[in-house]
């Protein structure tokens, strides 16, 4: 979908991060969803490295 | 945007031997209640954390008051490891180290009650079930306990009217000591019901679970009872849900959340607790969970108690007999 | 009489909740006969035998939760039983409403918003590349307001970008608005003809701000982040917008804003701007004005400029470079007058205090060449605020930048730095203060109440000394914006701060004054 593609949308919001941003879009009346975001598996070096093993295996 | 951190209180020793041994493998979410969530791992098999209701064989209770449907979804990847598991998005992490650890099974080696207590206690439990409210299969308990009344009341509800003559041929059979007959009535009872956990299953985990303590008892005296629980789990496996074919399996080797282990417990052995106050705390169990597997546990008490009677009269001549009965074949 | 099946694959649910809904949807009016059960062969069965088999069944399985229901047509349909269905659960839960599942990743979010296509990133730098990744991966549109993100990140985020037709706007983009969707920090402006692409945010803001107090409104404002111009980047996203407001129907005029771009950047776009069927302003803030009306662009000498300039392009006006003031020579003569009236003869010094990066670098740009401004963003190295002679000669400080955020937020959403700022670098010796009022979504509910009551604090401890001082603001913001600009402007005007239409006055008026502090012109 390119960018001209996306001036003939309805604006549909992914927000990851502050809070913030998503309240204003949603007082706007925007289509939009908060990602409670945490960092892959709690950003831990040993369980993304366990995870990324995982997933070659699978 | 930190990682939520619970601590295990309690976990299950089946599954601390589970993460001892694999530990570094990946389950999904199978699925995702308010205070609990189902983990799939292996092939069909389910680990449970919760932070609200009991432990369970397989389970872990976690402290908090979170609410698990908030952070994951059935499909999500979750990292178990030997001193924790971790949500692969990261939602939260439980960490086990400091927990204490629940013997899943129930103890055999202490001393069964004697028959006259048996039969006090079945009395007891049976009289106290009988004055709670009539939900799933429970309208069915004074025909299949045998006092005489009609198996097809008005009163019953349309699970209960539907499959009464089926526990009926059930319970006559496990009465007549013919668990060939039993077992192929399981058929008509498995999967049927209402709830995650049909009330047939419920029914028939509460006579695994008696079973297969009763066979440990008495060594000896019931070897079709190991062939008995695996032939109705491998069953359950294409006629009933995950939840319950793990429910039923567990129960199969002698093991039940701690409600449920330790009514069976007071029952079969004695003095664990307060009879009543244990029988309400499985009646508790989802709308009609408890409520079924109480029926069961009764039905369950009444044929050990006929069987022990049985072994009594025949003596050792009985006991020969049994010894050199077929091995059981595993169907 | 109507037979159909509802079906939840791989439903699980507390047996409590079965009961009630079972309950529920029985009691419902029309509804004859309805069993709610895990599909195993056994209730199937008993369904059948109640009459409520449907072809459904035969796809059901033990771990699938089935509705079967006979109803009468005319009374009810599956559709109210299903909403009936959804209530009871709601209900059946123990806490209110925000029980719902909140993702806790993208993927996730993007399954629960189908045609999801635009992402905004806020997230810590260091997980911001991943993150945008995934979601280019995934088709969407990204917005990167974080920052931190390296160069090689940014390069190889943008040209995946590039080569889907997606946007990539950062990392540090703070201002764009996407089909009149305001994200991250921008105003409420009227929708309108005129496209602007930006690489800087606050001058994005300024300029969309000043189009919307002409009359006139904003087809697209993409943002590209601070970094897109330099040579390491090329452009990729300066050139991905304008390209594409070039090809849409609802842009006429088109606006380009960034610092002064690396020389082999400027030339990409020059080249495209060449060629561009449609007018094209270019405000490469102090850049290279030949070069731009070389190829038939319009050249800009300040935000508001640009602004105008669009304007009058569009209006098919002469457009000629706005040098001056909008209010009356004799007006601005006697602004300056009083307040130079105001001030004793040691107070000569600036303290010019700026919330927003672009709108501190315009007054830099402007101010710079006329005195020796001190700052954290210098014209040249040996003006770096460090060398300040021992706490005495004019400041301009961009109290956005890194160095005055960390561990802090940016002072356009909690004024307290520039309040703190007001404290510790305002004395007897300060003659004019310069500040930027910024509105809209992203900024704080009433900056301009901030800045009035840091002023009311100033002067109250002048007066001890017998003195008093000069302050000077533009408002950044719209009637649209929540903030309310006449609200805004008035709260500042009971201080006896110079309110002035744009960032560009407020700073000409500055120079204004301390021409006639320092040199009695």
């Amino acid at each position: 979908m390119s960018v001209n593609d996306l001036f003939k949308q309805e604006l549909k919001v992914v927000n990851l991060g502050l809070k913030s941003f998503h309240t204003d879009l949603k007082s706007q009346g925007v289509t939009a969803v908060h990602v409670n975001w945490k960092p892959k598996a709690g950003g831990k070096k040993k369980m993304l490295d366990l995870l990324s093993k995982i997933n070659k295996v699978k | 945007m930190t990682m939520r951190v619970m601590k295990a209180r309690t976990i299950a020793d089946d599954l601390v031997d589970f993460l001892a041994n694999n530990h570094g493998c990946l389950a999904r979410v199978h699925s995702t209640f308010h205070h609990a969530v189902n983990l799939l791992i292996r092939q069909d098999e389910l680990i449970t954390l919760t932070n609200q209701g009991e432990i369970a064989p397989m389970g872990c209770m976690v402290d908090g008051n979170d609410i698990f449907k908030q952070y994951l979804r059935p499909g999500d990847e979750v990292i178990l490891d030997m001193d924790r598991i971790v949500a692969a998005n990261g939602a939260f992490s439980v960490y086990l180290c400091e927990a204490q650890v629940w013997k899943s099974e129930i103890l055999a080696d202490l001393d069964p009650r004697p028959l006259d207590e048996l039969e006090q206690t079945t009395h007891q439990l049976t009289e106290w079930l009988g004055q709670q409210p009539a939900l799933g299969l429970l309208p069915l308990l004074a025909p299949l306990t045998n006092q005489g009344a009609n198996i097809l009341q008005p009163d019953n509800n349309i699970y209960s009217r539907y499959i009464a003559n089926d526990l009926k041929d059930f319970t006559d059979a496990m009465l007549a000591s013919d668990w060939e007959l039993a077992l192929s009535i399981t058929d008509r009872l498995l999967g049927f019901g209402m709830g995650s956990t049909p009330s047939c299953d419920d029914f028939l985990a509460a006579n695994l679970l008696v079973l297969s303590l009763v066979e440990r008892l008495n060594p000896g005296f019931y070897p079709w009872v190991g062939g008995f629980c695996n032939t109705v789990a491998n069953k359950a496996e294409r006629s009933t849900t995950l939840i319950s074919l793990n429910m039923l399996r567990h129960a199969g080797n002698g093991k039940m959340s701690r409600s449920h282990q330790r009514l069976v417990q007071t029952c079969l052995f004695g003095d664990t607790g307060d009879l009543k106050h244990l029988a309400n705390q499985v009646l508790q169990h989802g709308a009609t969970s408890g409520g079924d597997f109480l029926l069961g546990l009764v039905c369950a008490l009444n044929w050990y108690r006929n069987s022990k009677m049985d072994h009594s009269k025949e003596g050792e001549e009985a006991w020969v007999e049994s010894m050199q009965s077929q091995p059981v074949s595993i169907l | 009489m109507t037979l159909q099946t509802s079906i939840k694959r791989n439903a699980y649910y507390d047996s409590v909740t079965l009961m009630l809904l079972s309950r529920e949807l029985q009691k419902l009016d029309g509804v004859e006969d309805v069993l709610v059960g895990m599909g195993t062969d056994l209730n199937l069965d008993l369904a059948r035998g109640l009459g409520l088999a449907t072809d459904d069944f035969d796809s059901l399985t033990a771990n699938d939760l089935f509705i079967a229901a006979k109803f009468e047509e005319d009374l009810i349909s599956m559709q109210k039983i299903e909403e009936a269905f959804l209530e009871t659960l709601n209900k059946s839960t123990e806490s209110d409403g925000d029980d719902d599942y909140q993702p806790s990743s993208l993927h996730a979010a993007i399954q629960a918003i189908p045609g999801a296509n635009m992402v905004v990133v806020s997230v810590p730098g260091q997980y911001a590349a991943a993150e945008v990744e995934d979601a280019l991966d995934a088709g969407l549109h990204v917005m990167l307001f974080s920052d931190n993100v390296s160069v090689e990140d940014e390069l190889r985020l943008k040209q995946k970008a590039v080569e889907k037709g997606l946007l990539m706007m950062g990392p540090d983009c703070g201002t764009a608005i996407i089909n009149g969707v305001p994200l991250c920090f921008a105003n409420a402006v009227r929708r309108g003809k005129i496209g602007v692409v930006g690489a800087s945010g606050t001058g994005t803001q300024e300029v969309t701000v000043q189009i919307h107090k002409l009359g006139e409104g904003l087809s697209q404002v993409i943002g590209t982040g601070g970094r897109d111009l330099k040579d390491q980047i090329g452009g990729l996203m300066m050139i991905q917008g304008f390209e594409a407001l070039i090809a849409d129907s609802q842009t006429d005029v088109i606006v380009l804003i960034s610092k002064p771009p690396a020389p082999a950047v400027a030339e990409k776009i020059y080249r495209i701007a060449k060629d561009s069927p449609k007018p094209v302003v270019i405000d490469f803030i102090g850049g290279n004005r030949a070069a731009i009306e070389s190829v038939g662009a319009i050249a800009c000498i300040s935000l508001e400029d640009a602004a105008q300039k669009a304007v009058g392009i569009l209006r098919g006006q002469p457009v000629t470079d706005f040098t001056g003031f909008s209010i009356a020579e004799e007006e601005i003569e006697r602004l300056v007058a009083n307040a130079a009236a105001k001030l004793k003869s040691d107070q000569t010094e600036l303290r010019a205090l700026f919330t927003g990066g672009t709108l501190a670098d315009e007054a830099m740009k402007l101010l710079g060449v006329n005195y020796d401004i001190y700052s954290n963003i210098p014209l040249s190295p040996e003006m770096a605020i460090k060398n300040l002679p021992e706490g005495r000669g004019h400041i301009c400080l961009d109290l956005g930048e890194d160095e005055f955020t960390r561990g802090r937020p940016h002072p356009m959403i909690d004024p307290q730095t520039r309040t703190d700022f007001f404290k510790s670098h305002v004395d007897g010796k300060t003659g004019v203060i310069l500040v930027d009022v910024v509105l809209g979504f992203g900024s704080h509910s009433d900056p301009a109440g901030a800045v009035a009551a840091s002023v009311r604090e100033i002067r109250q401890r002048l007066s001890n000394q017998g003195k008093d001082v000069v302050v000077i603001a533009s408002v950044c913001g719209t009637d649209l914006d929540s903030q309310d600009l006449h609200k805004s402007v008035a709260t500042l005007e009971e201080e006896g701060i110079l309110v002035m239409p744009s960032n560009a006055q407020a700073v000409r008026l500055t120079d204004r004054v301390m021409q006639r502090m320092i040199k009695g012109v």
